[in-house]
C-alpha cells in the first residue's frame, strides 16, 4: 500500500487563514493559518476535534464565518488551477450513502447520468475498471436497504471514482471494517492517488502513515501541527528509541518494560516481540541505558528512530490526559 | 439548466418516479375519480323531475333481485298467512302443522293473547317480504318485532333477517313514492310561477342565476371538498420528496458533487412538480365534468369558454400551489418557535379574511368596493374563493390570468428567497 514516491508530482495545495467556522454560536473550527502541498494529505483528531467540519467547509456545504479557504491543483509544470468543488471534487461521507429504495444499479446511472451525461458510463471500459476493482459488481442488483456499511461506502466510493475527480475527500472511510476490508480499501485508494490527490480523514494511524505524505492533526478545532509525516511525529514527540532484544537474552521484556513504566511514567513505552519501544520528549538514551544496566545487570543498547504516527499520536494523547488531570487537580484544590 | 438536468436525471429512476410521481398522480385520478362518481350521482338526483322519479321508482319496484335470493322466485309473494300461537299445558305451540317457523318468517311476540291481538298494521309492514307471520309470546325466529316493553324493538338474528327487512323496507318505499311524486309536481309548479331566479348583489358585474347554478353550486362544493383534498396531499407530497433526500443520507455527497445550489434547486422543482402534479391530476379531468354540466345545464356555467376555463383550472392549481409550499415552508421554518401553528394555518386565515373582503364588495356598490374587488380576486391565497366561485359569480378573464400569474410569482419568490434556509434545514436534518 505505499505510493509511488516521484519528484515533481501534481498535487493540491491548500491554504487557509483567519479560517473560522462555526455551528451558531460554537466555533467548530479555527485556523490561524494552513498552508500544504500533497498527494496525499490525512487529517486526525479526536472525535469533535473538527475533521469533518473541515471538509464540508473545503467542499463549501459549511460557509466559513470568516477567513478563506482554498485549493489548487498543482499540475506538474508547476501551473496552478482553483479546484471547484462541482468540477474537481468526489467525497465519500461517513456513512456512505446509498438511497435504500433503489437498486445499485439505478443509484450508479443516476451518478452517471449526471456527471458524465451518460447513464451507462460504469459499463465503459474506465467505468468498469473502477465497478471492478471495487467490487460494486456484485452488489448492482442489491437496493440499498440491504448493503452492509462497508458495501454502502464502496458503492459511494466507487460513483466518486466514476466522476474522475482532481481531489476526493473520504470521511473516516476506514471506520466499521475488518482489518482485511480496510487494507483493501487502502490498496484501492493508494491506487487511485496515482490518477488524483485523496484527502482522508480516519481514526487510522496505520493505514494514514503508509498512505498520506503530509497530515494534519486537529485539536478543538484548531490545528495542533500539520505538514510531513516527520514534521508531524517530530512535533507530537521529539522521537522514539528503539531496544531489541537479543534472541539468547537473559532479560525479562516484560519486567523491562515495567521497569520504564515505573520510572518514567511521562513516557510511552510499549514492546512489539523483541523490540521494545520508548516514545517521548527530551529521552536521554544514556540515562535509560545507564537505569536498564544497573537494575538488569546486563548491557542494552538503544537505537533511536523516527517516532510512527501512532506511537507519536499516543504519547500526545497520553501527554493530554495527564495535563488534564492536573488541570482538574489544581482546580479542584 | 443544470437544476433541471438533476431534476430529470431523478425523475429517470423507476423507482423515484414511480413514489415521486406516478403514486401521486394515480392517487390524484382515484380521487377524480371518486368526485366524478359521486357529483354524477348527485346531479343525477338533483336534476330528476316528478315524471322520471316515478319511472325510477318503477323500475326499482321490478328490482327482484332480493327476492329471488331469499325466496328463489322474482314473483310477488302473496298475502302472507298469520300463525297466531296458542298456549296449552306442555307451553305455547302453533296452531296448525303448516305453521312451523321457517328463516324467512316474520315473529311478532306479543304480552297480550295472541288471539285477540290486532295484526293489521304489522300484516301491512311485512307484505311482499314474508310467507308466514307468527303472533306469540315465547316463540323464536329470524326476525322478531318484540311488542312486550314499553316500546316496540325488532331485532334480527340472521342474514335472511336483514334480507327481509330490506325486502319489506323496499316494498314499503314503493308505497310512499306518490306521496314524494305529488311534492315534486308541488315544486315544480312553485317554479315555473317564480320564473328565472337572479341575484344581483350591487357590487357584482353580472347577476347569479339561482334557478340554473344550483347545479353548478352542487359541483362546486364538490371541487372545494376535491380541492382541499388534493391541497392537505400536495401538501404531504411537498413533504415526502423532502423527507426522501433527509432519510437516505444521500444529500451530502450529491451536494458536493453537483453545487449547493444546483442540487437545493433540483429539490425544489421536484418538490414543486409533484405538488403540481397531485393538484393536476385531481383537478384538469374536472375540466370535463364542467364542460359536460355546462352543456346539460342550460348554461349554468358562466364561464364556459374552453380558454376561460383553462384560466380557471390554472389559476385552481398555481394558487393551491402556493398556498401549499408557502403553509410548507412556514411551517417548517418555525417549527421550533411558540407559535408555529399560526404560520401553518396563516395562509388560510388570509383565504377566509379575502373570502369575508370579498363577500362585503358585492354587498356595497361603489367604484372603491369594486377595485378592492378586483384586487381581492387577483391576489393569490386572498382571491381563492372568488376563483373556485368564478363559474358562478363570472370572474374577468384577465383578472383569472392576473391571479393565475401572480400566483406562479410568488411562488418563485418564495421558491428563490428560501433556497439558503432550505440548504440549511436538509443539512441541519
Amino acid at each position: 500500500m505505499t505510493l509511488p514516491q516521484e519528484k515533481n508530482r501534481a498535487g493540491i495545495e491548500l491554504h487557509a487563514k483567519n479560517l473560522q467556522v462555526a455551528y451558531k454560536d460554537f466555533i467548530a473550527l479555527n485556523i490561524q493559518e494552513l498552508s500544504l502541498e500533497g498527494r496525499v494529505i490525512a487529517i486526525i483528531g479526536h472525535n469533535g476535534s473538527g475533521k469533518s467540519t473541515l471538509i464540508k467547509t473545503m467542499l463549501q456545504l459549511l460557509a466559513p464565518r470568516r477567513g478563506s479557504i482554498n485549493l489548487k491543483w498543482r499540475h506538474v509544470n508547476g501551473s496552478r488551477e482553483l479546484l471547484v468543488p462541482e468540477e474537481h471534487m468526489a467525497f465519500s461521507p461517513e456513512n456512505g450513502a446509498v438511497f435504500a429504495d433503489i437498486t445499485v444499479r439505478n443509484y450508479v446511472e443516476l451518478w452517471c447520468r449526471i456527471k458524465q451525461g451518460n447513464p451507462n458510463y460504469y459499463k465503459t471500459n474506465t467505468g468498469a475498471g473502477v465497478i471492478e476493482r471495487l467490487h460494486v459488481d456484485s452488489l448492482l442488483n442489491k437496493l440499498g436497504r440491504e448493503l452492509s456499511k462497508g458495501q454502502r461506502r464502496r458503492v459511494q466510493i466507487a460513483v466518486g471514482f466514476l466522476t474522475r475527480p482532481r481531489l476526493f475527500l473520504f470521511d473516516e472511510p476506514f471506520d466499521g471494517l475488518d482489518v482485511q476490508q480496510a487494507n483493501e480499501l487502502g490498496q484501492v485508494m493508494a491506487d487511485a492517488a496515482k490518477d488524483m490527490a485523496l484527502f482522508v480523514s480516519s481514526h487510522r494511524m496505520d493505514v494514514v502513515e503508509r498512505l498520506s505524505d503530509q497530515v494534519i492533526v486537529l485539536k478543538q478545532g484548531s490545528i495542533l501541527t500539520a505538514g510531513s509525516l516527520e514534521k508531524v511525529c517530530a512535533d507530537l514527540c521529539d522521537r522514539s528509541l528503539v531496544l531489541t532484544l537479543p534472541e539468547q537474552s537473559h532479560l525479562h521484556i516484560e519486567e523491562i518494560v515495567q521497569t520504564l513504566r515505573q520510572k518514567y511514567p511521562e513516557i510511552l513505552v510499549h514492546h512489539l516481540g523483541s523490540q521494545i519501544v520508548i516514545t517521548g520528549t527530551a529521552l536521554n538514551s544514556q540515562h535509560l541505558t545507564a537505569t536498564l544496566n544497573q537494575h538488569n545487570g546486563g548491557t542494552v543498547h538503544f537505537e533511536e528512530v523516527r517516532p510512527s504516527l501512532i506511537d507519536a499520536m499516543n504519547f500526545h494523547l497520553k501527554q493530554f490526559a495527564s495535563e488534564e488531570a492536573a488541570r482538574k487537580v489544581s482546580v479542584n484544590c | 439548466m443544470r437544476s433541471l438536468h438533476i431534476a430529470l436525471a431523478f425523475i429517470r429512476v423507476p423507482r423515484l418516479f414511480v413514489s415521486l410521481f406516478l403514486w401521486p398522480l394515480l392517487v390524484g385520478l382515484l380521487i377524480v375519480v371518486v368526485q366524478t362518481v359521486f357529483s354524477g350521482g348527485v346531479l343525477k338526483v338533483y336534476d330528476e323531475d316528478s315524471s322520471s322519479f316515478r319511472k325510477r321508482m318503477d323500475r326499482e319496484s321490478q328490482n327482484v333481485f332480493l327476492r329471488e335470493l331469499l325466496y328463489g322466485t322474482d314473483a310477488k309473494l302473496p298475502a302472507a298467512q298469520i300463525c297466531r300461537w296458542q298456549m296449552t299445558p306442555n307451553g305455547e305451540v302453533p296452531p296448525s302443522a303448516d305453521c312451523g317457523i321457517n328463516q324467512t318468517d316474520v315473529v311478532v311476540k306479543v304480552a297480550v293473547d295472541p288471539a285477540a291481538f290486532d295484526i293489521a298494521e304489522y300484516q301491512h309492514v311485512f307484505e311482499g317480504a314474508t310467507h308466514r307471520i307468527h303472533i306469540c309470546r315465547t316463540c323464536h325466529g329470524s326476525l322478531e318485532a318484540d311488542l312486550t316493553g314499553d316500546k316496540p324493538v325488532t331485532n334480527i338474528y340472521t342474514l335472511t333477517g336483514i334480507g327481509v327487512t330490506f325486502l319489506s323496507d323496499s316494498e314499503r318505499f314503493s308505497d310512499i313514492s306518490g306521496h314524494l311524486v305529488a311534492a315534486m309536481d308541488a315544486q315544480q309548479k312553485l317554479e315555473e310561477l317564480e320564473g328565472v331566479v337572479l341575484l344581483k348583489p350591487p357590487g357584482l358585474r353580472g347577476s347569479i342565476n339561482l334557478t340554473t347554478s344550483k347545479n353548478s353550486m352542487i359541483l362546486i362544493m364538490n371541487v372545494a371538498v376535491i380541492v382541499i383534498v388534493a391541497a392537505w396531499l400536495a401538501l404531504k407530497a411537498h413533504r415526502r420528496v423532502l423527507d426522501y433526500f433527509v432519510k437516505n443520507e444521500a444529500l451530502l455527497p450529491l451536494v458536493a458533487a453537483c453545487g449547493k445550489n444546483a442540487i437545493y434547486k433540483a429539490l425544489w422543482i421536484l418538490s414543486l412538480s409533484r405538488v403540481t402534479l397531485f393538484l393536476i391530476s385531481a383537478i384538469v379531468p374536472l375540466y370535463l365534468i364542467f364542460v359536460a354540466a355546462g352543456k346539460t345545464s342550460g348554461g349554468a356555467i358562466s364561464i364556459a369558454g374552453k380558454q376561460s376555463l383553462l384560466l380557471w383550472m390554472a389559476c385552481i392549481i398555481f394558487g393551491l400551489s402556493t398556498v401549499t409550499i408557502v403553509v410548507s415552508v412556514a411551517d417548517l421554518k418555525q417549527r421550533y418557535s411558540f407559535g408555529s401553528i399560526l404560520y401553518r394555518i396563516g395562509p388560510f386565515v388570509a383565504w377566509v379574511v379575502g373570502t369575508s373582503i370579498w363577500i362585503a364588495t358585492l354587498l356595497i356598490p361603489g367604484t372603491t368596493s369594486a377595485i378592492i374587488q378586483k384586487l381581492i380576486v387577483a391576489t393569490p391565497i386572498l382571491g381563492l374563493s372568488p376563483i373556485i366561485l368564478a363559474p358562478i359569480v363570472a370572474v374577468e378573464p384577465t383578472l383569472l390570468g392576473a391571479h393565475a400569474l401572480m400566483a406562479i410569482m410568488l411562488t418563485l419568490v418564495v421558491m428563490s428567497r428560501n433556497t439558503n434556509w432550505f440548504a440549511a434545514h436538509l443539512e441541519e436534518l
